[in-house]
């Protein structure tokens, strides 16, 4: 399993068939491997056993351990939560960007289908929201295993198209979740700063918990193309003639200062901020899930 | 504005390229899909002007490069027009083609006035300095005429061709214009200019200009010496190159006004042979006289036979030669062996007391001085009226009352460059022979020869036998020189190596077979001809500097140089010649500049600006990698 998890790069999860094995692989691949892990627990596992207390619930009682000991004792399970987590996946045409066998929105679905498994083995409730300049789809939580399959069908499905307009969409969903949860947005967050950092901090004005996983190609972020080239927005198809050798530093420059204003930003507003590299294997993101999610107890 | 060389100007189609390649490829920029301009957008929109401008920027320049060179090549000059020159109906254009002309833009200006001047004309007449016997008639023979010339290598007198111009509009009446540099050295008697009918000078020379160049080049001892020649009236500084066989070195002078300076380069040339090479001078306006070529020949070492029939008379000379045993071997015989050996297998004899010799020597020694032989005579008690090689005849033999000295050297010679009168005027003559004929080198104070030269027969006669009872030279200092300088002399100007530009060059070849002659012009076969028993090939096309050489088993070289003195570019009063009726010009605003030399200054400077940018954005696209 050891071995399998170090091969589990994205490039060798796109060789998989079927968005449920994918998840399945990296999750256990990524569980297998945490060792003496902090996390323990995040299964319905026994915990522990406690003296009643009055206001427990009597249907939590061990009658067993009353008939032999006489005396009341609860059951504890540690996964027990009453967590809602959305899975908000950006789904525009910035995400269609592909240097090689798979787009960032292959990588963003597969980062939802695994943390959807992740999240419904601690029998936590569950939803999924697709958007691009609009929302495209709303799947409410839920904790069943045939929810997580309608939630991996629908990342199978997902079809990249259409601007982002992230702020907006992103607005709508926070009016549009009425009870508290934890909101998971997986995008490559181009739209206006400004008004991406507005729009995050409005689910905080709405006590949601927020984990942004901010998605990105080496390619973005080093320009690193050797020759002049027109360059063809994804979304807009607008086009610019640019000698990358040119510009490369102070674009290198530009877009590290972006993320640097996302991570202080979402800082500021305790919203947990990842920037991840879609070449890079899922680990770091599901740490990141996982530490958060401790966190939140 | 007007062009020596129109042919040039189709180039300027070249410019197209990169206005093509500009616009090809910007068509063929590849499309690259990128997720968001957002950023790129911003960041070359900062970035955008510089790189427009970079593009725009270049495009400009390559773009006039590939138009100022062609416009170069084709020699533009700038005219008005509407001079007095140019409507000129009918002249004969004398235009001087001597080297000083090449000095600065000297030349440029007179081809100018000469196309203006001609062009105004049905049948213009042309005569150059160069060539008075030819004269160049007609519209298409001068404009192709003026498109191709250049200064010649000559340093030409403007006599023969005013002869010539003055024997023409005798019969014509034509106007005559003389466009020229004025130049001293190369005018002929002033008095000569105020005959000519209807001559107008056009002068486009200067007074003011700082020329220097080299004047002569020789080997002095282990040395070789350059005599490097400031013509102007300021202190300049040039550096002398020194090239020979594949070595080379160089200096740095400065030179006073009006003044020369010696240079020496010590690099002894000790094996033997021939060795060619030149002198050169950088950074010096007038060309021509800035390179020297010289062939030097390094003998090997010779025997030379000593004659006498007496002890003494060879002891001395053998002495004194024996300092020099490095390049001469000395063999002391009897006169009485003249008659039994063959004397052409020396290149030179000395024969130390002349009065022994009998009539059939006599023979026998003029027979080897015909056959390039080479000789020193010591005269001693000879016949009176005894006649050696029709050009020299004894007298008398003079014993003089107590001693005579010697007081009148010729020290321009090879023999007594070194020399000083004082050197020479301790010697005491005591007997000597009076002899008529020759070129006396060295006379006694009593105005008699003591040392003659016959060129003719490379023969030099010391009128006294080297003993003391005729003089004490043989105890002084001077002797081993004068006697060693005396065989190195007449050892090495068997063959003459240097000649100048113009001359015809008559060389003598052991056999009649063909040779290869290489010039700086080329290669070519050549056929010596026999004279007078001696196989010889005349060189006549030597307009060139340079090294001319003979090939045949043996290398033979001679050195074609400019004459020096055109280098002096000090030209003759202006306003004495206007004072004496003559009209001339001085003023050539309006008879056209050549602009090549600006434009090609341009395209060097629009070069260095392009390297600049390309420098810069090389540095920029460095690759990046974080």
């Amino acid at each position: 399993m050891a071995i399998l998890k170090q091969e589990l790069t994205p490039a060798v999860i796109a060789r998989l068939k079927g968005i449920d094995l994918k998840a399945r692989l990296v999750v256990e691949g990524f569980l297998s491997g945490l060792h003496r892990s902090p996390y323990k627990g995040f299964s319905v596992e026994f915990a522990e056993y406690r003296q009643y207390m009055p206001g427990d619930e009597l249907k939590r009682v061990d009658w067993r351990v009353f008939g032999r000991t006489d005396r009341f004792f609860v059951r504890e399970y540690e996964e027990e939560t009453n967590l809602r987590a959305y899975l908000v996946v950006d789904a525009s045409g910035s995400m269609r960007y592909a240097n090689g066998g798979y787009t960032k929105l292959d990588y963003a679905r597969w980062l939802g289908a695994s943390l959807a498994y992740l999240l419904n083995r601690q029998k936590d409730s569950t939803g999924l929201v697709i958007f691009s300049d609009r929302i495209e789809r709303y799947i409410p939580p839920r904790a069943t295993s045939y929810h997580l399959r309608v939630i991996w069908r629908e990342l199978e499905r997902v079809k990249p198209g259409g601007e982002t307009d992230v702020s907006t969409s992103l607005h709508e969903l926070a009016e549009r979740i009425k009870r508290r949860g934890l909101v998971i947005v997986i995008s490559d967050l181009w739209d206006d700063a400004d008004r991406v950092i507005n729009a995050l901090r409005h689910f905080r004005a709405r006590k949601h918990e927020l984990l942004v996983f901010h998605l990105f190609h080496p390619d973005e972020r080093l320009l690193d193309f050797r020759s002049p080239l027109i360059f063809r927005d994804l979304e807009t198809r607008q086009e610019v003639a640019v000698d990358p050798r040119l510009i490369q530093r102070q674009y290198q420059v530009g877009f590290d200062r972006r993320c640097e204003r996302f991570r202080r930003s979402c800082a500021e507003g305790r919203i947990d901020y990842q920037l991840l590299n879609v070449t890079v294997p899922f680990d770091q993101a599901l740490l990141v899930y996982l530490e958060h999610r401790r966190r939140l107890g | 504005m007007r062009f020596f060389a129109p042919g040039f100007l189709w180039l300027m189609s070249l410019a197209l390229i990169p206005v093509i390649i500009h616009l090809l490829s910007r068509l063929r920029l590849k499309r690259q899909e990128f997720p968001s301009l957002l950023l790129l957008q911003a960041v070359s929109r900062e970035r955008f002007s510089w790189v427009r401008l970079k593009e725009i920027l270049l495009l400009v320049i390559r773009t006039l490069i590939l138009l100022l060179i062609p416009l170069g090549l084709s020699r533009p000059y700038l005219s008005l027009g509407n001079s007095r020159l140019s409507k000129i109906q009918q002249a004969l254009v004398l235009l001087d083609d001597s080297y000083s002309l090449g000095y600065g833009q000297r030349w440029q200006k007179a081809i100018a006035v000469a196309r203006q001047i001609t062009q105004g004309s049905i049948k213009p007449l042309l005569i150059l300095a160069s060539e008075p016997e030819s004269v160049f008639l007609g519209q298409s023979v001068v404009n192709s005429l003026l498109d191709t010339l250049q200064p010649s290598s000559l340093a030409t007198p403007l006599t023969r061709v005013l002869i010539r111009a003055e024997s023409i509009v005798r019969a014509q009446n034509l106007p005559i214009f003389l466009i020229t540099d004025l130049q001293k050295n190369s005018l002929p008697d002033s008095d000569y200019f105020l005959r000519i009918p209807n001559l107008n000078v056009i002068f486009v020379g200067s007074t003011n200009f700082d020329n220097a160049g080299i004047s002569r080049v020789y080997r002095h001892n282990s040395v070789i010496r350059a005599e490097v020649n400031n013509y102007s009236e300021k202190t300049v500084a040039r550096t002398v190159r020194l090239v020979l066989e594949g070595h080379s070195a160089e200096q740095t002078i400065s030179i006073p006004p009006h003044s020369y300076t010696v240079v020496d380069f010590a690099l002894p040339l000790n094996q033997p042979g021939i060795y060619t090479g030149k002198v050169e001078l950088s950074f010096d306006s007038l060309f021509a006289d800035n390179v020297r070529y010289f062939v030097f020949e390094v003998l090997p070492r010779i025997t030379v036979p000593i004659f006498a029939s007496t002890e003494p008379s060879g002891r001395y000379l053998e002495m004194a030669l024996s300092a020099d045993s490095q390049f001469v071997k000395t063999v002391i015989m009897n006169t009485n062996r003249l008659r039994s050996i063959d004397l052409r297998s020396y290149r030179l004899v000395i024969i130390g007391d002349v009065g022994a010799l009998s009539p059939t020597d006599f023979d026998r020694l003029g027979f080897y001085l015909n056959s390039n032989g080479a000789a020193i005579f010591c005269l001693s008690d000879v016949k009176t009226g005894a006649v050696l090689a029709r050009h020299l005849k004894f007298d008398s033999l003079v014993q003089t009352a107590g001693f005579v000295s010697p007081n009148d050297v010729d020290t321009a010679h090879p023999i007594f460059e070194i020399f000083q009168r004082s050197h020479l005027s301790t010697v005491r003559v005591f007997k000597y022979v009076r002899i008529a004929g020759g070129k006396p080198l060295l006379r006694l104070s009593d105005g008699h020869p003591l040392i003659v030269e016959i060129p003719e027969e490379n023969l030099i006669v010391w009128t006294f036998s080297p003993q003391p009872e005729y003089s004490d030279i043989v105890f002084k200092a001077v002797f081993a020189p004068l006697l060693h300088r005396t065989v190195t002399y007449l050892a090495r100007i068997q063959e003459r190596s240097e000649y100048t530009v113009g001359d015809s060059v008559v060389i003598t070849l052991p056999t009649a077979r063909p040779v290869i002659l290489s010039t700086p012009a080329g290669e070519r076969t050549v056929s010596p001809v026999v004279d007078q028993q001696r196989a010889v090939v005349k060189i006549t096309d030597t307009r060139i500097p340079g090294i001319y050489q003979l090939s045949n088993g043996e290398k033979r070289a001679i050195a074609i140089n400019p004459l020096p003195a055109e280098g002096n570019l000090v030209p003759i009063s202006v306003h004495w010649l206007r004072a004496n009726g003559i009209r001339v010009q001085t003023d050539l605003a309006d008879a056209g500049t050549e602009v090549t030399l600006p434009l090609f200054y341009w395209a060097g400077l629009l070069l260095a600006v392009e390297m600049i940018i390309l420098g810069a954005e090389f540095y920029r696209k460095m690759p990046v990698r974080r």
